[in-house]
């Protein structure tokens, strides 16, 4: 039988998107030209934007070992990186994202910090500092902990407080949240001044405050475009349009980007184009996608006229403040911290309607499958992280309650292939497609909208 | 008249089944020996054997399993979770939850009164809860796996199996054999570890009664037992519970022909 090739990577749909990569590119060039040009460079985690743009304010250049572990696992050049790591005593079951950018340290290390020849994307190179941050998962204060200590560099790490859903409502309690959050801000420009022997550029920081307030109103307005049927965007438009607006939305390129992003989904819209041209089922997808595999998300598309509409709610940006809350706002810190509060606690009133919690994975999803019209939702429980699988089956079982709306669980990985099975992966697919008409039904039946 | 055929390649057995509008008429069962394409096409020829048929009055053929990409054109493939819900729905219509034990995976589906899947969790990571743990373990204990179930049927006291994952059940069977537990003690609580495997996929989605289980796994009664109690329903098996896959395949492929008539006709 003549079997057609499979691609491992996605072909996009947007223009914008298939030229997005050039960002991820431009840091990592960025922080090797920091280097050779003696200015301070950091390695960052994905912090929504509480100390970065702090630290680029001060002139710190920085790349992302996140993205950087993304990067590597859609070139598929991350097992190298995955087995060192494991040769050094790291568990499989570490986060994906740690375990590359272990292996990749140890090797950067054994090179006498010279960045080895076949790095991926030219490679990072030994920072200054690094930037952590507590958000999210407990992998991500060790895994940077230890990478402090096979570089020995010092690690900065910024708590990051997460509300549940019933004490959000408390009295006082965000308020003094943000207020802990700004003193958490406020070392970390102590720490900074220190170590970098100058001053914070306070105006610099409002300037690419305004910067990253601009790219993500564009971003949000695209989010919200993509409530349009037929979709005009996909995931694996998301996931490359992704990279400016949560590593770089502060620089004055990637705002200009978004703009024509936002110009071609709107264009798409006006004129009723579709990401694919059958639309038939719109999905959700949860949470960390198989960067190895995206491919396969064509390959849904493809068969089954399968657009994914809505996906990864951790790396959208949140809804705009609310210029109530905004006003009379002088401390860019202020701003900052409640920014970032915001992203992760913009749908507390979602969570506590349903009762559930944590607030993040979860309640943003109970709140965008009516907006985004979806008929099923695709869930990626991952080995190897708690946080982007533990709330899944929790989600799973609501949506099927509350909204008729079923999902699909394909086991895999954000970097280790080893563990992601294509073929079971489409043939779960297949059947789930009679899962969603059944449930189409269901829906209309009860006087559910889409 | 008009006859069907349906085949499911499986990772170990290749299943054929031949039917006409008014029913089945024959099923053979051959192993898979290392090559897909010759099992699959020696078993379609003893079952067409069986009711004295050539390929050439075939009007349809429906494949699915993990080898249907070998099965010769033409043939319409299909998944093997809707296969078999279609094949569970018209042995037992009124079945609302399947659990299918094959070699390589346990699947759990629930199915509309249609007989389409309402809802499904796989288990295709973990070999404890699929039939290939039997083998293992019938290798290490010198037994039949054919004869696994109506041993253990035979044992009031299975031994605990502490961890949920077949290599380590592979290490504890030999420590139990080391301290001279009876077989038919560790084979029974070997199923009861597959059960408690299985039972908790199924607890994923709520199962519906009625129950049935097919595949390899239903053939073994020690294992059913074992899951009956453990889900706490009673289990039906249809009569030839290995080939409802093949079945599904016929119907489902029967449902594409009918579908692509109508599209051409409109
Ligand atoms: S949230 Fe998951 S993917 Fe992200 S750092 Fe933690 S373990 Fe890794």
């Amino acid at each position: 039988m003549e079997e057609k090739k499979k691609k491992r990577s996605s072909a996009k749909t947007l223009q914008t998107a298939r030229e997005a990569g050039y960002f991820g590119k431009k840091m990592l060039a960025n922080t090797r030209m920091a280097v050779d040009e003696g200015r301070p460079v950091a390695w960052a985690m994905v912090e929504w934007w509480l100390g970065a743009t702090i630290a680029k304010a001060m002139g710190v250049e920085l790349v992302f070992p996140e993205n950087y572990g993304a990067f590597c696992a859609a070139s598929r050049t991350a097992e190298p990186n995955l087995d060192y790591s494991e040769s050094d005593g790291f568990p499989s079951t570490l986060c994906g994202y740690a375990r590359n950018c272990l292996g990749y340290a140890r090797k950067l290390k054994e090179n006498n910090f010279v960045i080895p020849a076949e790095s991926t994307g030219g490679g990072m190179p030994k920072p200054d500092f690094l930037l952590a941050c507590g958000a999210a998962c407990d992998a991500r204060y060790k895994w940077f902990q230890a990478l402090g200590r096979y570089m020995d560099v010092p690690v900065w790490l910024l708590e990051f407080p997460q509300t549940g859903s019933k004490e959000y409502f408390l009295p006082g309690n965000k308020e003094e949240n943000i207020s802990y959050m700004v003193e958490e801000l406020r070392a970390f420009v102590s720490f900074l001044e220190d170590l970098l022997g100058r001053k914070m550029n306070w105006d610099g920081l409002e300037e690419r405050l305004d910067i990253l307030f601009k790219t993500h109103e564009l971003a949000y307005k695209v989010d919200l475009m993509r409530r349009t049927v037929p979709s005009p965007a996909v995931c694996t438009d998301f996931w490359a349009l992704m990279i400016p607006h949560l590593y770089l939305p502060d620089d004055l390129e990637a705002l200009a980007f978004y703009q024509r992003v936002y110009d071609e989904v709107k264009y798409k819209v006006d004129n009723k184009i579709g990401a694919i041209p059958n639309e038939k089922y719109r999905m959700m997808f949860s949470e960390l996608p198989p960067w190895h595999t995206l491919g396969f998300f064509d390959e849904v598309a493809e068969r089954h006229g399968v657009a994914f509409v809505f996906e990864s709610w951790n790396y959208h940006v949140p809804p705009p403040l609310l210029e109530d809350e905004k006003k009379g706002i002088t401390d860019p810190l202020e701003l900052i911290a409640r920014y970032s509060y915001h992203k992760f606690h913009h749908a507390a009133p979602a969570a506590k309607e349903y009762e559930i919690d944590p607030i993040l994975f979860t309640a943003p999803y109970l709140e965008y499958v009516r907006d985004y019209q979806v008929d099923g939702l695709m869930f990626h429980p991952l080995m190897s992280c708690r946080p982007a699988t533990y709330t899944l089956m929790h989600v799973r079982n609501l949506m099927l309650e509350r909204f008729k709306v079923p999902s699909l669980v394909i086991e895999g990985d954000i970097v280790d292939l080893r563990v992601f099975n294509e073929e079971e992966a489409l043939a779960k697919f297949d059947a789930f497609i009679e899962t969603m008409d059944y449930h189409r039904e269901l829906r209309k039946k009860e006087g559910l909208h889409w | 008249m008009i006859y069907y055929a349906g085949l499911d390649v499986g990772s170990l057995l290749a299943k054929a089944v031949i039917m006409d509008d008014d029913g089945i008429l024959a099923y053979s069962v051959r192993s898979i020996d290392g090559n897909f394409r010759q099992a699959a096409r020696q078993v379609m020829v003893e079952a067409l054997d069986k009711c004295g048929l050539l390929s050439e009055t075939l009007n349809v053929v429906g494949a699915t399993g993990l080898g249907a990409a070998f099965v010769n054109d033409p043939a319409v493939r299909n998944t093997e979770i809707s296969c078999q819900a279609r094949g569970i729905h018209y042995l037992l219509p009124q079945v609302r939850t399947l659990i299918e034990i094959g070699d390589q995976s346990a699947r759990v589906i629930k199915l509309t009164e249609k007989g389409m899947v309402a809802d499904c969790v796989v288990n295709d990571k973990c070999a404890m809860g699929s039939g290939s743990v039997l083998q293992t373990i019938a290798k290490v204990l010198g037994i039949n796996v054919t004869d696994m179930g109506e041993l253990s049927l035979q044992s009031a006291n299975p031994v605990r199996f502490s961890a949920g994952c077949s290599v380590f059940a592979e290490t504890e069977a030999i420590s139990r054999i080391a301290e001279n537990a009876r077989i038919e003690d560790i084979v029974a609580g070997l199923h009861q570890a597959m059960a408690f495997k299985i039972g908790s996929i199924a607890q994923k989605i709520k199962i519906e009664s009625d129950v049935a289980v097919t595949g390899g796994g239903a053939c073994n009664p020690g294992l059913v037992k074992m899951l009956e109690k453990t889900i706490g329903n009673k289990l039906f098996l249809p009569r030839e519970p290995m080939f409802s896959g093949a079945i599904g395949a016929v119907l489902m492929a029967l449902e594409k022909v009918r579908m692509e008539k109508l599209c051409c006709s409109n």
